[in-house]
Protein backbone atom coordinates (compact mmCIF):
# COMPACT_ATOMS: atom_id res chain seq x y z
CA UNK A 1 0.00 0.00 0.00
CA UNK A 2 2.73 2.47 1.08
CA UNK A 3 4.91 1.38 -1.85
CA UNK A 4 1.95 1.98 -4.19
CA UNK A 5 1.48 5.52 -2.83
CA UNK A 6 5.22 6.18 -3.20
CA UNK A 7 4.99 4.93 -6.79
CA UNK A 8 2.13 7.34 -7.55
CA UNK A 9 4.04 10.22 -5.90
CA UNK A 10 7.14 9.56 -8.02
CA UNK A 11 5.07 9.20 -11.22
CA UNK A 12 3.29 12.49 -10.45
CA UNK A 13 6.64 14.16 -9.73
CA UNK A 14 8.05 12.87 -13.03
CA UNK A 15 5.07 14.14 -15.06
CA UNK A 16 5.13 17.51 -13.25
CA UNK A 17 8.86 17.82 -13.88
CA UNK A 18 8.44 17.10 -17.59
CA UNK A 19 5.66 19.69 -17.97
CA UNK A 20 7.61 22.30 -16.01
CA UNK A 21 10.80 21.74 -17.96
CA UNK A 22 9.09 21.69 -21.38
CA UNK A 23 7.14 24.88 -20.70
CA UNK A 24 9.73 27.00 -18.96
CA UNK A 25 13.32 25.89 -18.67
CA UNK A 26 14.20 25.29 -22.31
CA UNK A 27 13.05 28.73 -23.46
CA UNK A 28 15.69 31.21 -22.39
CA UNK A 29 16.56 34.38 -24.28
CA UNK A 30 19.76 36.19 -23.40
CA UNK A 31 19.99 39.99 -23.74
CA UNK A 32 23.09 41.33 -25.41
CA UNK A 33 24.82 43.19 -22.57
CA UNK A 34 27.42 44.59 -24.98
CA UNK A 35 24.78 46.35 -27.10
CA UNK A 36 22.75 47.65 -24.13
CA UNK A 37 25.84 49.11 -22.47
CA UNK A 38 27.03 50.76 -25.68
CA UNK A 39 24.09 53.15 -26.08
CA UNK A 40 25.31 55.64 -23.45
CA UNK A 41 27.92 58.38 -23.86
CA UNK A 42 31.65 57.83 -23.32
CA UNK A 43 31.79 58.23 -19.51
CA UNK A 44 28.62 56.24 -18.92
CA UNK A 45 29.89 53.55 -21.28
CA UNK A 46 33.05 53.31 -19.20
CA UNK A 47 30.86 52.77 -16.12
CA UNK A 48 28.95 50.02 -17.92
CA UNK A 49 32.30 48.51 -18.87
CA UNK A 50 33.36 48.50 -15.19
CA UNK A 51 30.11 46.81 -14.13
CA UNK A 52 30.56 44.21 -16.86
CA UNK A 53 34.18 43.63 -15.78
CA UNK A 54 33.20 43.03 -12.15
CA UNK A 55 30.30 40.79 -13.24
CA UNK A 56 32.69 38.78 -15.42
CA UNK A 57 35.28 38.46 -12.62
CA UNK A 58 32.58 37.44 -10.16
CA UNK A 59 31.16 34.78 -12.48
CA UNK A 60 34.63 33.36 -13.17
CA UNK A 61 35.40 33.34 -9.42
CA UNK A 62 32.12 31.51 -8.73
CA UNK A 63 32.98 28.94 -11.41
CA UNK A 64 36.49 28.46 -9.99
CA UNK A 65 35.09 28.15 -6.44
CA UNK A 66 32.69 25.42 -7.61
CA UNK A 67 35.50 23.58 -9.42
CA UNK A 68 37.76 23.82 -6.34
CA UNK A 69 34.90 22.35 -4.29
CA UNK A 70 34.63 19.45 -6.74
CA UNK A 71 38.39 18.78 -6.68
CA UNK A 72 38.47 18.90 -2.85
CA UNK A 73 35.53 16.46 -2.69
CA UNK A 74 37.29 14.08 -5.09
CA UNK A 75 40.56 14.26 -3.08
CA UNK A 76 38.73 13.62 0.20
CA UNK A 77 36.98 10.67 -1.42
CA UNK A 78 40.26 9.11 -2.56
CA UNK A 79 42.08 9.81 0.72
CA UNK A 80 39.27 8.55 2.94
CA UNK A 81 37.72 5.54 1.23
CA UNK A 82 36.30 4.49 4.60
CA UNK A 83 33.92 7.48 4.36
CA UNK A 84 31.89 5.36 1.92
CA UNK A 85 31.59 8.06 -0.73
CA UNK A 86 30.27 10.77 1.60
CA UNK A 87 32.47 13.56 0.10
CA UNK A 88 31.24 12.70 -3.41
CA UNK A 89 27.63 12.50 -2.25
CA UNK A 90 27.97 16.02 -0.80
CA UNK A 91 29.96 17.41 -3.74
CA UNK A 92 27.19 19.10 -5.83
CA UNK A 93 25.69 20.88 -2.79
CA UNK A 94 29.16 21.82 -1.49
CA UNK A 95 30.21 23.17 -4.88
CA UNK A 96 27.07 25.33 -5.05
CA UNK A 97 27.59 26.66 -1.50
CA UNK A 98 31.04 27.92 -2.55
CA UNK A 99 29.78 29.38 -5.86
CA UNK A 100 26.75 31.06 -4.31
CA UNK A 101 28.90 32.48 -1.49
CA UNK A 102 30.96 34.29 -4.14
CA UNK A 103 27.79 35.54 -5.88
CA UNK A 104 26.27 36.73 -2.60
CA UNK A 105 29.34 38.42 -1.13
CA UNK A 106 30.87 40.09 -4.17
CA UNK A 107 28.86 43.26 -4.83
CA UNK A 108 28.53 44.91 -8.25
CA UNK A 109 29.48 48.60 -8.39
CA UNK A 110 26.76 51.24 -8.74
CA UNK A 111 28.69 54.43 -7.92
CA UNK A 112 31.88 55.57 -9.62
CA UNK A 113 34.60 57.98 -8.48
CA UNK A 114 34.99 59.54 -11.94
CA UNK A 115 31.31 60.55 -12.33
CA UNK A 116 30.94 64.09 -13.69
CA UNK A 117 29.96 66.48 -10.91
CA UNK A 118 26.87 67.67 -12.79
CA UNK A 119 25.69 64.14 -13.44
CA UNK A 120 26.42 63.04 -9.87
CA UNK A 121 24.15 65.78 -8.46
CA UNK A 122 21.16 64.29 -10.30
CA UNK A 123 19.74 60.89 -9.47
CA UNK A 124 16.70 59.17 -10.87
CA UNK A 125 14.59 56.20 -9.84
CA UNK A 126 11.69 54.33 -11.33
CA UNK A 127 8.83 53.52 -9.00
CA UNK A 128 8.62 49.81 -9.75
CA UNK A 129 9.25 47.72 -6.64
CA UNK A 130 12.04 45.18 -7.12
CA UNK A 131 12.04 41.84 -5.34
CA UNK A 132 14.01 38.59 -5.41
CA UNK A 133 11.72 37.27 -8.17
CA UNK A 134 11.72 40.41 -10.36
CA UNK A 135 14.84 39.49 -12.35
CA UNK A 136 15.81 36.18 -13.87
CA UNK A 137 13.55 33.43 -15.15
CA UNK A 138 9.84 33.27 -14.32
CA UNK A 139 10.52 29.87 -12.77
CA UNK A 140 13.52 31.27 -10.87
CA UNK A 141 12.00 30.79 -7.42
CA UNK A 142 9.35 28.11 -7.94
CA UNK A 143 11.48 25.40 -9.66
CA UNK A 144 14.35 25.48 -7.14
CA UNK A 145 11.79 25.66 -4.29
CA UNK A 146 9.92 22.59 -5.57
CA UNK A 147 13.18 20.67 -6.18
CA UNK A 148 14.49 21.65 -2.73
CA UNK A 149 11.24 20.62 -1.03
CA UNK A 150 11.14 17.30 -2.92
CA UNK A 151 14.81 16.58 -2.12
CA UNK A 152 14.32 17.48 1.56
CA UNK A 153 11.22 15.29 1.82
CA UNK A 154 12.95 12.43 0.02
CA UNK A 155 16.01 12.63 2.28
CA UNK A 156 13.85 12.75 5.42
CA UNK A 157 11.80 9.71 4.30
CA UNK A 158 14.99 7.87 3.31
CA UNK A 159 16.52 8.78 6.67
CA UNK A 160 13.53 7.40 8.57
CA UNK A 161 13.62 4.18 6.51
CA UNK A 162 17.39 3.76 6.83
CA UNK A 163 19.26 1.38 9.09
CA UNK A 164 22.86 1.00 10.22
CA UNK A 165 25.70 -0.75 8.41
CA UNK A 166 28.43 -2.80 10.13
CA UNK A 167 30.04 0.41 11.44
CA UNK A 168 26.79 1.79 12.82
CA UNK A 169 26.33 4.41 10.07
CA UNK A 170 22.80 5.01 8.78
CA UNK A 171 23.51 4.20 5.14
CA UNK A 172 21.66 0.93 4.60
CA UNK A 173 18.07 -0.04 3.84
CA UNK A 174 16.86 -2.75 6.25
CA UNK A 175 14.26 -5.20 4.94
CA UNK A 176 12.46 -8.42 5.78
CA UNK A 177 12.27 -11.10 3.12
CA UNK A 178 11.18 -14.71 2.78
CA UNK A 179 14.59 -15.99 1.81
CA UNK A 180 14.79 -19.09 4.02
CA UNK A 181 12.91 -22.39 4.35
CA UNK A 182 12.62 -25.21 6.89
CA UNK A 183 13.04 -28.65 5.33
CA UNK A 184 12.05 -32.05 6.71
CA UNK A 185 14.14 -35.23 6.32
CA UNK A 186 12.81 -35.75 2.81
CA UNK A 187 14.02 -32.26 1.76
CA UNK A 188 10.44 -31.02 1.53
CA UNK A 189 9.81 -27.39 2.43
CA UNK A 190 7.62 -27.34 5.53
CA UNK A 191 7.85 -23.71 6.56
CA UNK A 192 9.06 -20.50 4.95
CA UNK A 193 11.36 -18.43 7.16
CA UNK A 194 11.39 -14.68 7.24
CA UNK A 195 14.85 -13.21 7.39
CA UNK A 196 16.18 -9.73 8.20
CA UNK A 197 18.71 -8.15 5.91
CA UNK A 198 20.02 -4.75 4.87
CA UNK A 199 21.38 -3.40 1.64
CA UNK A 200 23.40 -0.30 0.84
CA UNK A 201 24.41 2.28 -0.09
CA UNK A 202 21.11 3.94 0.70
CA UNK A 203 20.67 7.73 1.23
CA UNK A 204 19.98 7.43 4.98
CA UNK A 205 20.90 9.93 7.69
CA UNK A 206 24.64 9.35 7.08
CA UNK A 207 24.40 10.94 3.63
CA UNK A 208 21.12 12.81 4.13
CA UNK A 209 21.95 15.09 7.06
CA UNK A 210 25.18 16.64 5.66
CA UNK A 211 23.60 17.02 2.22
CA UNK A 212 20.48 18.58 3.73
CA UNK A 213 22.61 21.01 5.75
CA UNK A 214 24.56 22.09 2.67
CA UNK A 215 21.35 22.39 0.60
CA UNK A 216 19.81 24.73 3.18
CA UNK A 217 22.99 26.85 3.34
CA UNK A 218 23.06 26.95 -0.49
CA UNK A 219 19.38 27.95 -0.61
CA UNK A 220 20.00 30.73 1.92
CA UNK A 221 23.00 32.07 0.00
CA UNK A 222 21.09 31.91 -3.31
CA UNK A 223 18.20 33.89 -1.82
CA UNK A 224 20.67 36.39 -0.40
CA UNK A 225 22.32 36.76 -3.82
CA UNK A 226 18.89 37.34 -5.46
CA UNK A 227 17.91 39.80 -2.71
CA UNK A 228 21.10 41.86 -3.05
CA UNK A 229 20.68 41.75 -6.85
CA UNK A 230 17.24 43.37 -6.49
CA UNK A 231 18.26 45.84 -3.78
CA UNK A 232 21.47 47.09 -5.43
CA UNK A 233 20.91 50.77 -6.33
CA UNK A 234 20.46 51.54 -10.02
CA UNK A 235 23.19 53.15 -12.09
CA UNK A 236 22.78 56.93 -12.25
CA UNK A 237 22.67 57.17 -16.04
CA UNK A 238 19.11 56.79 -17.32
CA UNK A 239 20.53 55.64 -20.69
CA UNK A 240 21.94 52.60 -18.87
CA UNK A 241 18.55 51.57 -17.47
CA UNK A 242 18.15 48.69 -19.95
CA UNK A 243 21.78 47.66 -19.36
CA UNK A 244 21.19 47.71 -15.59
CA UNK A 245 18.09 45.53 -16.03
CA UNK A 246 20.03 43.14 -18.28
CA UNK A 247 22.83 42.83 -15.70
CA UNK A 248 20.27 42.05 -12.97
CA UNK A 249 18.55 39.54 -15.27
CA UNK A 250 21.90 37.90 -15.96
CA UNK A 251 22.58 37.57 -12.21
CA UNK A 252 19.05 36.22 -11.66
CA UNK A 253 19.52 33.56 -14.36
CA UNK A 254 23.00 32.62 -13.10
CA UNK A 255 21.73 32.12 -9.53
CA UNK A 256 18.44 30.36 -10.38
CA UNK A 257 19.84 28.17 -13.17
CA UNK A 258 22.94 27.24 -11.15
CA UNK A 259 20.95 26.36 -8.03
CA UNK A 260 18.41 24.32 -10.03
CA UNK A 261 21.21 22.46 -11.86
CA UNK A 262 22.92 21.68 -8.57
CA UNK A 263 19.65 20.41 -7.03
CA UNK A 264 19.06 18.09 -10.02
CA UNK A 265 22.64 16.80 -9.99
CA UNK A 266 22.50 16.38 -6.19
CA UNK A 267 19.21 14.47 -6.10
CA UNK A 268 19.91 12.18 -9.09
CA UNK A 269 22.76 10.03 -7.66
CA UNK A 270 21.03 9.73 -4.27
CA UNK A 271 17.88 8.54 -6.06
CA UNK A 272 19.91 6.01 -8.04
CA UNK A 273 21.33 4.67 -4.71
CA UNK A 274 17.79 4.42 -3.36
CA UNK A 275 16.49 2.70 -6.52
CA UNK A 276 19.31 0.16 -6.44
CA UNK A 277 18.75 -0.60 -2.73
CA UNK A 278 14.97 -0.89 -3.20
CA UNK A 279 15.44 -3.25 -6.17
CA UNK A 280 17.77 -5.49 -4.15
CA UNK A 281 15.48 -5.50 -1.11
CA UNK A 282 12.50 -6.51 -3.26
CA UNK A 283 14.12 -9.78 -4.33
CA UNK A 284 13.42 -13.03 -2.46
CA UNK A 285 13.87 -16.74 -3.06
CA UNK A 286 10.69 -18.41 -4.26
CA UNK A 287 10.32 -21.32 -1.79
CA UNK A 288 6.87 -22.95 -1.72
CA UNK A 289 5.60 -25.12 1.15
CA UNK A 290 5.58 -28.72 -0.06
CA UNK A 291 8.27 -28.12 -2.65
CA UNK A 292 11.10 -30.67 -2.77
CA UNK A 293 14.52 -29.11 -2.73
CA UNK A 294 16.94 -31.28 -4.64
CA UNK A 295 20.67 -31.18 -3.94
CA UNK A 296 22.22 -27.74 -3.81
CA UNK A 297 19.73 -26.21 -6.22
CA UNK A 298 18.17 -23.04 -4.93
CA UNK A 299 14.85 -21.86 -6.37
CA UNK A 300 14.80 -18.78 -8.61
CA UNK A 301 14.59 -15.39 -7.02
CA UNK A 302 11.38 -13.43 -7.52
CA UNK A 303 10.94 -9.69 -7.45
CA UNK A 304 8.19 -7.93 -5.52
CA UNK A 305 6.37 -6.29 -8.49
CA UNK A 306 5.47 -3.04 -6.68
CA UNK A 307 8.96 -2.60 -5.24
CA UNK A 308 10.45 -3.47 -8.62
CA UNK A 309 8.32 -0.92 -10.48
CA UNK A 310 8.99 1.67 -7.76
CA UNK A 311 12.74 1.14 -8.10
CA UNK A 312 12.56 1.46 -11.90
CA UNK A 313 10.41 4.63 -11.69
CA UNK A 314 12.84 6.20 -9.18
CA UNK A 315 15.75 5.31 -11.47
CA UNK A 316 13.97 6.82 -14.50
CA UNK A 317 13.19 10.04 -12.55
CA UNK A 318 16.84 10.13 -11.44
CA UNK A 319 18.02 9.84 -15.04
CA UNK A 320 15.57 12.60 -16.06
CA UNK A 321 17.02 14.82 -13.31
CA UNK A 322 20.52 13.99 -14.53
CA UNK A 323 19.64 15.09 -18.08
CA UNK A 324 17.81 18.24 -16.89
CA UNK A 325 20.68 19.06 -14.53
CA UNK A 326 23.21 18.73 -17.35
CA UNK A 327 21.12 20.97 -19.64
CA UNK A 328 20.78 23.55 -16.86
CA UNK A 329 24.52 23.38 -16.23
CA UNK A 330 25.18 24.17 -19.90
CA UNK A 331 22.67 27.06 -19.70
CA UNK A 332 24.42 28.29 -16.54
CA UNK A 333 27.75 28.36 -18.36
CA UNK A 334 26.03 30.11 -21.29
CA UNK A 335 24.75 32.90 -19.01
CA UNK A 336 28.23 33.31 -17.59
CA UNK A 337 29.77 33.36 -21.07
CA UNK A 338 27.60 36.34 -22.12
CA UNK A 339 29.74 38.56 -19.87
CA UNK A 340 33.03 37.48 -21.41
CA UNK A 341 33.08 39.79 -24.44
CA UNK A 342 33.78 43.54 -24.03
CA UNK A 343 31.24 46.28 -24.79
CA UNK A 344 30.76 47.23 -28.42
CA UNK A 345 32.31 50.59 -29.27
CA UNK A 346 30.41 53.09 -31.38
CA UNK A 347 32.31 54.18 -34.46
CA UNK A 348 33.33 57.84 -34.15
CA UNK A 349 34.86 58.09 -37.58
CA UNK A 350 33.05 60.47 -39.89
CA UNK A 351 33.20 60.04 -43.59
CA UNK A 352 34.07 63.17 -45.50
CA UNK A 353 32.71 63.15 -48.98
CA UNK B 1 10.38 57.84 -12.96
CA UNK B 2 11.32 60.53 -10.47
CA UNK B 3 14.41 62.72 -10.67
CA UNK B 4 16.21 64.25 -7.71
CA UNK B 5 18.43 67.27 -8.22
CA UNK B 6 20.80 68.16 -5.39
CA UNK B 7 20.95 71.75 -6.70
CA UNK B 8 17.16 72.21 -6.54
CA UNK B 9 16.00 74.75 -3.90
CA UNK B 10 13.56 72.23 -2.39
CA UNK B 11 15.00 69.54 -0.17
CA UNK B 12 15.15 65.93 -1.37
CA UNK B 13 12.15 64.79 0.72
CA UNK B 14 10.02 67.61 -0.72
CA UNK B 15 11.13 66.78 -4.28
CA UNK B 16 10.17 63.13 -3.77
CA UNK B 17 6.83 64.06 -2.23
CA UNK B 18 5.97 66.59 -4.96
CA UNK B 19 6.86 64.25 -7.82
CA UNK B 20 4.99 61.26 -6.42
CA UNK B 21 1.98 63.53 -5.77
CA UNK B 22 2.10 64.68 -9.41
CA UNK B 23 2.37 61.08 -10.65
CA UNK B 24 -0.65 60.05 -8.56
CA UNK B 25 -2.81 63.05 -9.51
CA UNK B 26 -2.00 62.69 -13.21
CA UNK B 27 -2.90 59.00 -13.14
CA UNK B 28 0.64 57.86 -14.01
CA UNK B 29 0.59 55.88 -10.77
CA UNK B 30 -2.58 53.80 -10.81
CA UNK B 31 -4.82 53.22 -7.79
CA UNK B 32 -3.48 50.45 -5.53
CA UNK B 33 -0.10 50.58 -7.30
CA UNK B 34 2.67 49.61 -4.93
CA UNK B 35 5.45 52.09 -4.31
CA UNK B 36 9.02 50.76 -4.00
CA UNK B 37 10.31 49.97 -0.52
CA UNK B 38 11.95 52.89 1.29
CA UNK B 39 15.44 51.34 1.11
CA UNK B 40 15.18 50.65 -2.64
CA UNK B 41 14.10 54.21 -3.48
CA UNK B 42 16.66 55.69 -1.09
CA UNK B 43 19.42 53.61 -2.68
CA UNK B 44 18.43 54.56 -6.23
CA UNK B 45 18.19 58.28 -5.36
CA UNK B 46 21.38 58.23 -3.24
CA UNK B 47 19.63 59.69 -0.18
CA UNK B 48 19.19 58.43 3.37
CA UNK B 49 16.34 56.00 4.01
CA UNK B 50 14.92 58.54 6.50
CA UNK B 51 14.48 61.08 3.69
CA UNK B 52 12.27 58.74 1.65
CA UNK B 53 10.45 57.61 4.81
CA UNK B 54 9.68 61.29 5.56
CA UNK B 55 8.30 61.82 2.03
CA UNK B 56 6.15 58.66 2.31
CA UNK B 57 4.86 59.80 5.71
CA UNK B 58 3.81 63.16 4.29
CA UNK B 59 2.07 61.44 1.36
CA UNK B 60 0.27 59.22 3.86
CA UNK B 61 -0.78 62.16 6.02
CA UNK B 62 -2.36 63.86 2.98
CA UNK B 63 -4.26 60.66 2.15
CA UNK B 64 -2.48 59.96 -1.14
CA UNK B 65 -1.03 56.60 -0.05
CA UNK B 66 -1.63 54.02 2.65
CA UNK B 67 0.96 51.87 4.39
CA UNK B 68 0.29 48.33 5.55
CA UNK B 69 2.72 46.10 7.37
CA UNK B 70 2.60 43.32 4.73
CA UNK B 71 1.34 45.26 1.70
CA UNK B 72 3.96 47.99 1.69
CA UNK B 73 2.98 51.49 0.57
CA UNK B 74 0.13 51.65 -1.96
CA UNK B 75 -1.61 54.46 -3.84
CA UNK B 76 -5.11 55.26 -2.59
CA UNK B 77 -7.87 55.13 -5.23
CA UNK B 78 -9.90 58.09 -6.53
CA UNK B 79 -7.13 60.71 -6.49
CA UNK B 80 -6.65 61.37 -10.21
CA UNK B 81 -7.38 64.98 -11.07
CA UNK B 82 -9.83 64.68 -13.96
CA UNK B 83 -9.83 68.39 -14.77
CA UNK B 84 -9.69 70.23 -18.04
CA UNK B 85 -6.47 71.94 -16.91
CA UNK B 86 -4.68 68.58 -16.56
CA UNK B 87 -5.73 67.56 -20.08
CA UNK B 88 -4.53 70.96 -21.35
CA UNK B 89 -1.17 70.44 -19.65
CA UNK B 90 -0.82 67.01 -21.26
CA UNK B 91 -1.64 68.57 -24.65
CA UNK B 92 0.98 71.29 -24.06
CA UNK B 93 3.61 68.66 -23.18
CA UNK B 94 2.84 66.65 -26.32
CA UNK B 95 2.97 69.77 -28.49
CA UNK B 96 6.22 70.97 -26.85
CA UNK B 97 7.89 67.61 -27.44
CA UNK B 98 6.82 67.68 -31.08
CA UNK B 99 8.24 71.20 -31.40
CA UNK B 100 11.56 70.05 -29.89
CA UNK B 101 11.30 72.22 -26.77
CA UNK B 102 13.07 71.13 -23.60
CA UNK B 103 11.48 70.86 -20.15
CA UNK B 104 13.34 74.01 -19.07
CA UNK B 105 11.97 75.93 -22.11
CA UNK B 106 8.39 74.92 -21.27
CA UNK B 107 8.85 75.66 -17.57
CA UNK B 108 10.15 79.13 -18.48
CA UNK B 109 7.19 79.83 -20.75
CA UNK B 110 4.72 78.65 -18.09
CA UNK B 111 6.46 80.76 -15.42
CA UNK B 112 6.17 83.88 -17.60
CA UNK B 113 2.48 83.18 -18.30
CA UNK B 114 1.84 82.40 -14.63
CA UNK B 115 3.34 85.72 -13.50
CA UNK B 116 1.73 87.80 -16.25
Amino acid sequence: MINGIALLVFLGFAVGLLVLVRRTIFTQHRSDLRMLGAVADRLERSHAQKVLRVLRARNIAALIAAMVGGVVAWNLHTQFPSAAGLPLAMAPAGMWVLASAVLAWWPLPHEFADSASEASSVASADLTPRSTSTFGPRWGIIVPAVLLAATTLGLLVAGILSGTDEKGRFRNLPYISANGAELDNNMVVTHIQLGHGSVGPFPGWYYGLPVLGLLLVGAGLSLWALYSNARRPRLRATKLLAFDDAVRTNVGFVVSTGFSAMLCLQAAPLMLFAASALFSSGQSTAYVVGQVVEGDTIPDTVLDPVLGILAVVIAVVALMLLVIGTILLVRWLGWMATTLRPLKEHSTTTVIA
Amino acid sequence: MIILDAAHPSGPAEQIRAQITALIQSGELAADARLPPVRQLAGDLRVAAGTVAKAYKELESTGLVRTGRANGTRVNPGLVLDTLALKDVQRVVTAARKAGLSLEDVQGIIAVSWNA
